[in-house]
C-alpha cells in the first residue's frame, strides 16, 4: 500500500499564483481524476510532485517521506511516473527504444533477475502498440506517441503513476481501452492520478475526483458528487451540463 | 538556491582576494589610484558594452546566440574606413550611411538568406551557423581590404578630450560611452513599450501565440535582425579607431568573450546589468594591468580574465529547471549504424584510407595524416554534441591536455601505453568540467566550454607541467617490431585506430547508455522522470569525450613528431567543430569529413593559387554555415541521400519521409499564415497576453523557463 | 539532393587526380637572361670571377635543383593563413624579385634563377611539408619565414643528389624554434641572440649589443634615462624575445619606472595606464614590444593624455613601417627606430640596396632581409664558381661556404655580419620620425652603419625574467 500525499502545495510565478494551497493524495489501487478548466494549475503540480517544480509552499510525501530534497530522478526510482501534457517522448528513439530506456533504468535498482528487453514488450503488448515498436516516435501522430508515453511510464514500474492528458488524439475506441486498461492499473495495485478533460472517461474510470479552478481546489467528490456541484458547473462546465 | 549564490560568489571574492595579493606589483592602492582606476575602466567598459548589447538584443528579440555579432561590427567599421577614408566622405554622412542604411540591409538580408531558417532549430545547430558566419564574415573582409595595408580610422576629435581625476577621457570615447548609456534607455522603451518590441518578444517567447495576435513572425524577425545588425555596426564603427582593423584581431576577438561576460551578467536579457558587467571586467583587467604582477609561467593570465570572469558568472548561475522537449524544427533523418554493418564499413573505410594514401604525394599525404588525427579528435564529439546534446567547443583543449600528458609520461620514447595516459589525463579533465558546468543548460555550458578552450589553450598548456613555453619531441613509435615513422605507415595507424574508437562508439550508441544520451538531449525532464540520474550521465559523457579527445591529441603528438601548445588554439578547435557539424555530428562518418574536407582545398590551391582560390578558401566556413542549415544532419547525411537513387531499396523511405516532413511544414506555415486574416484586432498589451496565455494553459511551461 | 551527388562526385575526383602529383606549386622562372656583359645596370659592369668560368663550360645537373639552365631555389612563408592572410608576403615578394634581379644581370652559376614559392600557412604541418618537398626539387631554401617551423627533420635528413645526407641548406629570414636556430643546416643573416644548444624552456645566454642606447645615453645623458617597457605576453616566445633586449638596456643605464604586459589583441585603451604611469613618473624612456600598432597606441595615448616628458622612444625593426607614419600621423613624431640594414631612405648610397629597391616595387623589413639571404646565398656560389667551376655547385660545397663565411655585408646593405659562427652585429643604423618621414640620425653618412658599441652576454630565464 503506497501513499502519495500532496499538503498545502502553492506555486508562484513571479506575479501569477499557480496552484494555491493544493490539498490532496492517491492511494495504490484507486484512480483519482485530477480535472478543471486549462490554466488550472493540474500540469504544475504534476511538475511539483515529480520534482521538475519547486513550490513555493507546502509538501510532498510518498508514505509520510518527504520528498523535498529528492531530485526528478529519485523521484522515479521512489515509485513515482509519469506523462506530459505537450509530448515528451525521445522523439529520435524508436517506440520500442523510448520504453527500454525506462526498463533498462528500472533494472539498475532491480534486485531481481531482470530482462529490460522482455519486459519492453510486455508492456508495448499490454498497451497496445506492439504493431509501432519500431516506428520513430516524433513521425507516430500525438494519440499513438501518448501511449508510448504511458507505456514508458509503465516501464519505471511505479506505485504511483501521473496521468496528464493521456486520451488526448485517440478515438472512442481507444478511448474505452485505455479506460479499462487504467481500471486494470489499478486493480493491480497502481494508484492512478489522471489529469483529463474527457469527462465520459473520467467519469467511468475514477474513484474520486478534485477540481482544480485558478490553482485552487474547489472541490472534490465521487464522479457522482462533483458532476451535481453547482461551482464546479459554473467554473468549468459552464451552463452545459451534458456529462 | 539562493544560498548556493552567494557561497559562490564568497569563494570567488575570497579567490579573488587571495590571488590579488600573491600577485601584487608593489603600487600603492592610494585613492587617487583607484579614481584613475575607473576612469581608465569607463572606455573599456563602453566598448563592451556596446558589444554586448547588440548580442543580448538579438539573443531577446530573435532567439539566437549570434557569435558573429561582432564579426558585423568588424564588416561594419572596414565599410566605415572605406566611405570616410578611402572615399573622404564626411564624418556623420559615413556613420549615419553605414549605421542606418547599410547595416540594417545587411540584416534583412542575413535574416532572409539564413537566420530565418535557425527558428526553433537545435541550439548546435544555431549555434554553429553563427560560427561559420563569423569565420565566413572575417574571411569576406580579407578578401575585400587586403591585411597588408593599413586600415586605421580616425577617432571622433583625436586626442582630444577633458580631465577627470587627472587622466584625460577622450571625446570620442566619451561619446561612445553616451551613445552606450542611451542605448539602454531607448532599447529599454523599444522592446518594453512598443508594439514592434513587444512583438519581437512575443515571437521569441511563443512564436504561434503571436501570431494569433495578429503579428507576422516574419516581419517582426526582419526587423529584430535588421536592429541586431544596426547596433552590431554601431558598436564596429565606435570600437574601429581603437583596434588594430585587422579583421581576426583586435576588432573581432577582443570584443567576443568580453560581450559573452557582460552578457551573461544581465542574463541575456537585462542591459543594466549587462552594462554592470561590462565595468566589472573592464576595472578587473585594468586592476590587473596596474596593480597586479603576472610573471613568468603565469604572464598569459591577465590576456585571459575575460574568460575566468565568463566562467565565474556562469558559475554563479542559479540552476535552470530541466529542460523540455523543444519542439525543433530539426528532424534527424540519419539511421542509427548496427555494430556489424558499422564494422564492415569501418574496415572498407582503413584499406580506403590506406589504398588512398599509397597513392598520394608526400606533401598529400601528411596532410591526410593530421586530418585523421583531426577526426580522430572530432570524434570526441560524438557521443557529447550529437548524441547527448551537449554544445561543447573544447575537444582540441581537451586533445592537448592528452597530448600533453602523452608527453610526459612516455610519449618522448614512444611508449605505447602513454597515448592511455593521455586518454586518462583528459577524462578527470572533461568530469571536473561538467562537475563545475553541468548545471548550466546549453547555451550557458557552451560558453562554458568556449571559456575553457581559450583559458585552457594559453593558460593551462603553457606551464610547466605541460608544455612549458616549448616544443616537446613526441616520435613516432615502433611497435610490435614494425616502425610507424614513415607517413604511409602512420597513415594506417592511425586509421585503425580512428576505426576502433569508432566502432567503440557504434556499439556504444547501440547500449543502453547510447540510448540514455539521445533520450536526455530529445527530453531532459522525461529523461529525468525514468530515473535517469543527469548530473552523472553527464559527468560520464565528458569524461568519455574527454578521454577520446585525449587519445587523439596523443596521436596528433605522434604524427607531429615534435609538438607545442599552438597546436592546439582555441580557434582551431572552435573551426573543427564547426567542420564536425557540417559532416554531420551525430554520426562518426562527421567526423571524418571534419578531418579531411579541407584536403580537396589545399590540393586546389597547390596547383591554381590565385586570389579566388584564396577568397573561396577563406569565406569557405560560411558556406558551410549554409550548408548546415540545408542539411542539419550534415554533408555526410546529405551525400550519401543524394547517393541513395543509385542503391535500389533504399530510396523510397528517405524520400518519402522527406515528403512527409515537407508536407507537415508547409501545412504549417499554410495555418500561420492563415491566422491575421481571422480578424483579430485587439489591442495588443502584455496583459492580453498574460490572459490568454492562462487561459490557454501555456502559463506553466513559459514560467518554468523553458530557455 | 542530385546536386549533391554530382558535387560529391567531381569533389572526389579532383581529389583523386590532384593528389596524386607531385606538390607542385607556382614557379617563377623569372626574366629572360641577358649577355652577362650587358651594360644596362650599374651593379654588373665587371666580369666576375664567377661569370668569367661560364666561358665555354658545359653545364651539368650537379645537384637536386640545378639543371643545366637553371638553379632553383624554394622560399616557404606562412602567406596564405585563414588567419593573418598576405603575412610575410614582403619576403615572398623579395626572393621573387632577386630572381628577377639576378636573371637580368647574368644569373647565377652560370645558370639562371628559378623561385618555387611554398605556402606554410602558420601549420606545422604544411612547413613540414615545404621543406620535404624543397628537399626533393630544389637547391636551397632561402628566405624562409615559417613561424611554425617545428620540425627540422627533413631539412636535416634531405639526401642530396649522390644519396648522401648532406641536408637541405636553410637560408631564412626567421628562425623562431631553437631547433632551427642552433642547427647546422640553418643560417640566418640576422643571426638570432640566444646560444645553442637550448632546449626551449629554462636558462639561456644571449649576445646583446649597446649600440642603440649608447646613442640614447649620449644624446641625452645617462643617468636621465629611466622608464617603461611593455613586453608581448600572448606567448611565452613573444616575452623571450623581448626580455633579453630589455633586461640589458636596463642594465646599461636606464631605470626602470615600470613594465607592463600587453596583449597583441589589446585595443588602445590598454594603453592609457601605461600613458598614464609615464606620466606620474615622468618618465623619459619607453619601449613596446609589440608590433608598430603598439608603439602607435602608445604614442596616441601619451599625445591625449598630455606626456611631455619622454625623450626616448625607443623601437627597432618592427617599426620600420610605413603604416606607422601613416596611422600615428603627428603622434609619432620623433620616434626612434633602429635598425640592422639600411634603410630605404638611403638610396643612392649602395648598390645592394638600390637593387632591392628597383625590384621590388613593396619593400619591407621582411623582404629586406630575404633579399640579404639571396645575396648570401649568391655570394657563396659564386665563391663556388670562382674556385671549382659551374659543375661543382652542390649542397654539400654551399654549407661550407655559408660555414666559411665570417664577413658578410651583402655589398654593405647590412653590417659585417659572421654567418657561419652565428654571431650577430653591433652596429646599427638609428632613424627617427622627423615631419612624417624616416630620417636617419646616426650615423649621419648614408650607406653606413655605427659600430663604436659593445657586444655583451646577458644569462637568464627569458620567460621567468619577466615580472611586471
Amino acid at each position: 500500500m503506497s501513499r502519495l500525499a500532496v499538503s498545502d502545495v502553492s506555486v508562484r510565478f513571479g506575479g501569477l499564483l499557480a496552484v494555491d494551497g493544493a490539498n490532496f493524495s492517491v492511494e495504490s489501487g484507486s484512480v483519482i481524476g485530477l480535472i478543471g478548466p486549462n490554466g488550472a494549475g493540474k500540469t504544475t503540480l504534476f511538475n511539483v510532485i515529480t520534482g521538475l517544480q519547486t513550490p513555493s509552499a507546502g509538501s510532498v510525501t510518498l508514505d509520510d517521506r518527504d520528498l523535498r530534497r529528492a531530485k526528478p530522478y529519485k523521484r522515479a526510482r521512489l515509485g513515482i511516473a509519469r506523462t506530459f501534457q505537450r509530448l515528451e517522448a525521445f522523439g529520435s528513439l524508436t517506440v520500442r527504444e523510448n520504453v527500454l530506456v525506462a526498463a533498462e533504468m528500472r533494472k539498475r535498482w532491480a534486485t531481481t533477475r531482470y530482462d529490460a528487453g522482455i519486459v519492453a514488450d510486455k508492456i508495448l503488448a499490454r498497451v497496445g502498440i506492439t504493431a509501432l515498436a519500431e516506428a520513430r516516435c516524433e513521425q507516430l501522430p500525438t494519440g499513438s506517441a501518448r501511449l508510448v508515453e504511458l507505456a514508458r511510464a509503465l516501464a519505471v514500474d511505479p506505485r504511483i503513476l501521473l496521468l496528464d492528458e493521456p486520451s488526448s488524439g485517440l478515438d472512442e475506441d481507444e478511448t474505452d481501452a485505455l479506460g479499462a486498461l487504467l481500471v486494470a492499473l489499478a486493480r493491480d495495485g497502481l494508484g492512478v492520478l489522471l489529469v483529463e478533460h474527457d469527462m465520459p472517461l473520467v467519469m467511468t474510470t475514477c474513484d474520486y475526483i478534485h477540481v482544480l479552478d485558478f490553482g485552487r481546489v474547489i472541490a472534490q467528490g465521487t464522479p457522482t458528487q462533483v458532476q451535481t456541484d453547482a461551482e464546479v458547473q459554473r467554473a468549468y462546465l459552464g451552463s452545459k451540463a451534458t456529462m | 538556491m539562493r544560498s548556493r549564490q552567494l557561497v559562490a560568489g564568497l569563494v570567488l571574492a575570497a579567490a579573488f582576494v587571495a590571488v590579488s595579493i600573491q600577485n601584487w606589483a608593489g603600487n600603492d592602492l592610494s585613492l587617487k589610484a583607484i579614481e584613475q582606476l575607473l576612469v581608465f575602466a569607463l572606455p573599456l567598459a563602453g566598448i563592451y558594452a556596446l558589444a554586448a548589447t547588440g548580442l543580448v538584443v538579438v539573443y531577446s528579440t530573435t532567439g539566437v546566440f549570434n557569435f558573429a555579432q561582432g564579426a558585423i561590427g568588424m564588416l561594419a567599421a572596414f565599410v566605415y574606413w572605406q566611405l570616410k577614408v578611402q572615399w573622404g566622405w564626411s564624418t556623420w554622412i559615413a556613420v549615419t550611411v553605414t549605421v542606418f542604411v547599410l547595416a540594417p540591409l545587411f540584416g534583412i538580408l542575413l535574416e532572409r538568406a539564413v537566420m530565418r531558417h535557425l527558428a526553433g532549430q537545435d541550439l548546435v545547430i544555431q549555434l554553429m551557423v553563427t560560427v561559420g558566419l563569423l569565420l565566413g564574415f572575417v574571411g569576406i573582409a580579407v578578401t575585400i581590404w587586403d591585411p597588408n595595408v593599413g586600415h586605421s580610422v580616425p577617432a571622433f576629435f583625436p586626442e582630444q578630450g577633458f580631465q577627470i581625476a587627472g587622466v584625460v577621457l577622450t571625446w570620442h570615447r566619451f561619446i561612445a560611452l553616451c551613445v552606450a548609456l542611451a542605448l539602454v534607455v531607448g532599447l529599454r522603451f523599444l522592446l518594453y513599450s512598443t508594439r514592434a518590441g513587444i512583438a519581437m518578444r512575443a515571437v521569441v517567447d511563443n512564436r504561434s501565440l503571436a501570431a494569433l495576435n495578429g503579428v507576422s513572425a516574419q516581419q517582426v524577425s526582419m526587423f529584430a535582425w535588421a536592429l541586431g545588425s544596426s547596433l552590431a555596426a554601431l558598436a564596429g564603427v565606435l570600437i574601429a579607431n581603437e583596434t588594430d582593423m585587422s579583421a581576426l584581431g583586435s576588432l573581432t576577438l577582443a570584443t567576443l568573450v568580453p560581450a559573452f561576460a557582460a552578457a551573461a551578467v544581465g542574463r541575456m536579457r537585462s542591459l543594466p546589468l549587462t552594462y554592470l558587467g561590462a565595468l566589472v571586467l573592464a576595472l578587473l583587467q585594468q586592476f590587473a594591468s596596474l596593480f597586479l604582477s603576472f610573471g613568468g609561467r603565469w604572464a598569459q593570465v591577465p590576456n585571459r580574465i575575460p574568460e575566468i570572469m565568463l566562467f565565474a558568472v556562469l558559475l554563479m548561475r542559479p540552476a535552470a529547471n530541466l529542460r523540455f522537449a523543444r519542439l525543433t524544427a530539426t528532424r534527424r533523418h540519419a539511421r542509427v549504424a548496427k555494430p556489424r554493418s558499422a564494422a564492415a564499413g569501418l574496415v572498407v573505410l582503413v584499406f580506403a584510407i590506406a589504398l588512398v594514401g599509397t597513392l598520394l604525394s608526400s606533401a598529400n599525404l601528411a596532410r591526410l595524416d593530421e586530418g585523421i588525427g583531426l577526426a580522430l579528435v572530432a570524434l570526441s564529439l560524438v557521443p557529447l554534441t550529437g548524441w547527448a546534446g551537449q554544445v561543447s567547443f573544447a575537444p582540441l583543449a581537451f586533445a592537448g591536455v592528452g597530448a600533453a600528458a602523452f608527453a610526459h609520461w612516455g610519449g618522448t620514447q614512444g611508449h605505447p601505453w602513454a597515448l592511455l595516459f593521455g586518454a586518462l589525463a583528459a577524462a578527470p579533465v572533461g568530469a571536473v568540467l561538467s562537475l563545475i558546468a553541468g548545471r548550466l543548460q546549453g547555451l550557458y555550458l557552451g560558453l562554458a566550454t568556449f571559456a575553457f578552450a581559450y583559458f585552457t589553450g594559453d593558460v593551462i598548456l603553457n606551464q610547466p607541467f605541460a608544455f612549458n613555453g616549448q616544443s616537446l619531441t613526441t616520435p613516432r613509435p615502433t611497435w610490435f617490431g614494425i616502425s610507424f615513422n614513415s607517413d604511409r605507415a602512420y597513415l594506417v595507424l592511425l586509421s585503425i585506430a580512428f576505426a576502433l574508437v569508432a566502432f567503440l562508439l557504434v556499439a556504444l550508441r547501440n547500449s543502453a547508455w547510447g540510448r540514455r544520451l539521445v533520450a536526455m538531449r530529445d527530453s531532459e525532464a522525461a529523461a529525468a522522470t525514468v530515473g535517469v540520474n543527469l548530473f552523472e550521465t553527464k559527468i560520464a559523457v565528458f569524461a568519455l569525450s574527454a578521454a577520446i579527445a585525449g587519445l587523439g591529441g596523443g596521436f596528433l603528438a605522434m604524427f607531429y613528431g615534435h609538438t607545442a601548445s599552438n597546436a592546439f588554439d582555441a580557434l582551431v578547435g572552435l573551426a573543427l567543430v564547426l567542420q564536425i557539424v557540417v559532416g554531420g555530428v551525430a554520426l562518426v562518418t562527421g567526423a571524418v569529413f571534419a578531418g579531411v574536407f579541407r584536403l580537396p582545398i589545399q590540393i586546389l590551391q597547390d596547383h591554381w593559387d590565385s586570389k579566388w582560390i584564396r577568397g573561396l578558401q577563406q569565406i569557405a566556413p560560411g558556406f558551410a554555415a549554409l550548408g548546415i542549415i540545408q542539411s542539419p544532419d550534415g554533408a555526410v547525411v546529405a551525400i550519401a541521400d543524394g547517393f541513395a537513387p543509385l542503391i535500389p531499396g533504399r530510396t523510397s523511405e528517405r524520400a518519402e519521409r522527406a515528403k512527409r516532413t515537407r508536407e507537415r511544414r508547409a501545412a504549417a506555415r499554410a495555418r500561420e499564415a492563415k491566422i491575421p486574416q481571422l480578424g483579430l484586432t485587439e489591442p495588443f498589451t502584455a496583459e492580453t497576453i498574460g490572459e490568454i496565455e492562462r487561459r490557454l494553459g501555456i502559463a506553466s511551461e513559459l514560467a518554468a523557463g523553458r530557455r | 539532393m542530385k546536386q549533391t551527388r554530382w558535387f560529391a562526385l567531381a569533389l572526389g575526383a579532383a581529389l583523386i587526380v590532384g593528389a596524386c602529383g607531385g606538390g607542385k606549386t607556382t614557379t617563377d622562372n623569372g626574366s629572360p637572361t641577358s649577355n652577362a656583359s650587358s651594360p644596362s645596370t650599374g651593379a654588373t659592369t665587371t666580369i666576375s670571377p664567377a661569370q668569367a668560368k661560364c666561358k665555354g663550360a658545359t653545364l651539368t645537373a650537379s645537384e637536386t635543383g640545378i639543371t643545366a639552365s637553371t638553379i632553383t631555389i624554394a622560399v616557404a612563408a606562412d602567406t596564405g593563413s585563414s588567419i593573418r592572410p598576405g603575412l610575410f608576403q614582403g619576403s615572398v615578394d623579395a626572393i621573387k624579385a632577386w630572381a628577377n634581379y639576378k636573371n637580368a644581370n647574368g644569373g647565377l652559376g652560370c645558370r639562371k634563377v628559378a623561385v618555387q614559392v611554398f605556402d606554410s600557412k602558420l601549420s606545422p604541418t604544411e612547413a613540414k611539408n615545404a621543406m620535404t618537398t624543397a628537399c626533393a626539387q630544389d637547391f636551397a631554401a632561402v628566405g624562409t619565414t615559417a613561424l611554425f617551423l617545428n620540425d627540422m627533420t627533413p631539412i636535416e635528413t634531405c639526401k642530396d643528389n649522390s644519396g648522401k645526407v648532406t641536408g637541405l641548406p636553410d637560408l631564412p629570414v626567421l628562425q623562431t624554434e631553437p631547433s632551427q636556430q642552433c642547427s647546422q643546416l640553418s643560417y640566418a643573416v640576422l643571426p638570432g641572440a640566444g646560444s645553442c644548444p637550448y632546449s626551449g624552456t629554462g636558462v639561456r645566454t644571449f649576445k646583446v649589443a649597446s649600440g642603440p642606447f649608447d646613442y640614447y645615453f649620449g644624446k641625452y645623458g645617462k643617468s636621465a634615462l629611466h622608464g617603461i617597457w611593455v613586453v608581448p605576453t600572448d606567448l611565452p616566445s613573444t616575452i623571450s624575445s623581448s626580455m633579453p633586449g630589455f633586461r640589458y638596456s636596463q642594465q646599461l643605464g636606464i631605470k626602470r619606472d615600470a613594465e607592463f604586459g600587453g596583449s597583441g589583441l589589446a585595443t588602445q585603451t590598454a594603453y592609457t595606464p601605461f600613458a598614464q604611469t609615464i606620466k606620474n613618473k615622468q618618465s623619459t624612456y619607453a619601449r613596446v614590444g609589440l608590433d608598430y600598432k603598439g608603439t602607435v597606441y602608445l604614442r596616441k595615448e601619451a599625445a591625449t593624455q598630455g606626456v611631455n616628458t619622454v625623450k626616448v622612444w625607443d623601437c627597432s625593426v618592427q617599426c620600420y613601417d610605413s603604416r606607422l607614419i601613416s596611422e600615428g600621423g603627428s603622434t609619432v613624431e620623433g620616434q626612434y627606430v633602429w635598425l640592422t640594414f639600411l634603410p630605404f631612405e638611403d638610396a643612392g648610397s649602395n648598390p645592394t640596396l638600390d637593387a632591392f629597391l628597383k625590384y621590388d616595387k613593396k619593400p619591407d623589413g621582411f623582404g629586406a632581409q630575404a633579399w640579404a639571404a639571396a645575396e648570401l646565398f649568391a655570394q657563396s656560389v659564386d665563391s663556388i664558381v670562382a674556385a671549382q667551376g659551374p659543375n661543382a655547385i652542390t649542397r654539400a660545397a654551399l654549407l661550407t661556404a655559408v660555414r666559411n663565411t665570417h664577413d658578410f655585408t651583402a655589398g654593405g646593405f647590412i653590417p659585417s655580419t659572421d654567418i657561419g659562427s652565428k654571431a650577430g652585429t653591433k652596429c646599427f643604423v638609428m632613424m627617427q620620425v622627423q615631419n612624417g618621414k624616416f630620417v636617419r640620425v646616426d650615423p649621419a653618412k648614408p650607406g653606413t652603419f655605427d659600430c663604436s658599441g659593445s657586444v655583451s652576454e646577458i644569462t637568464m630565464d627569458p620567460v621567468k625574467a619577466f615580472k611586471p
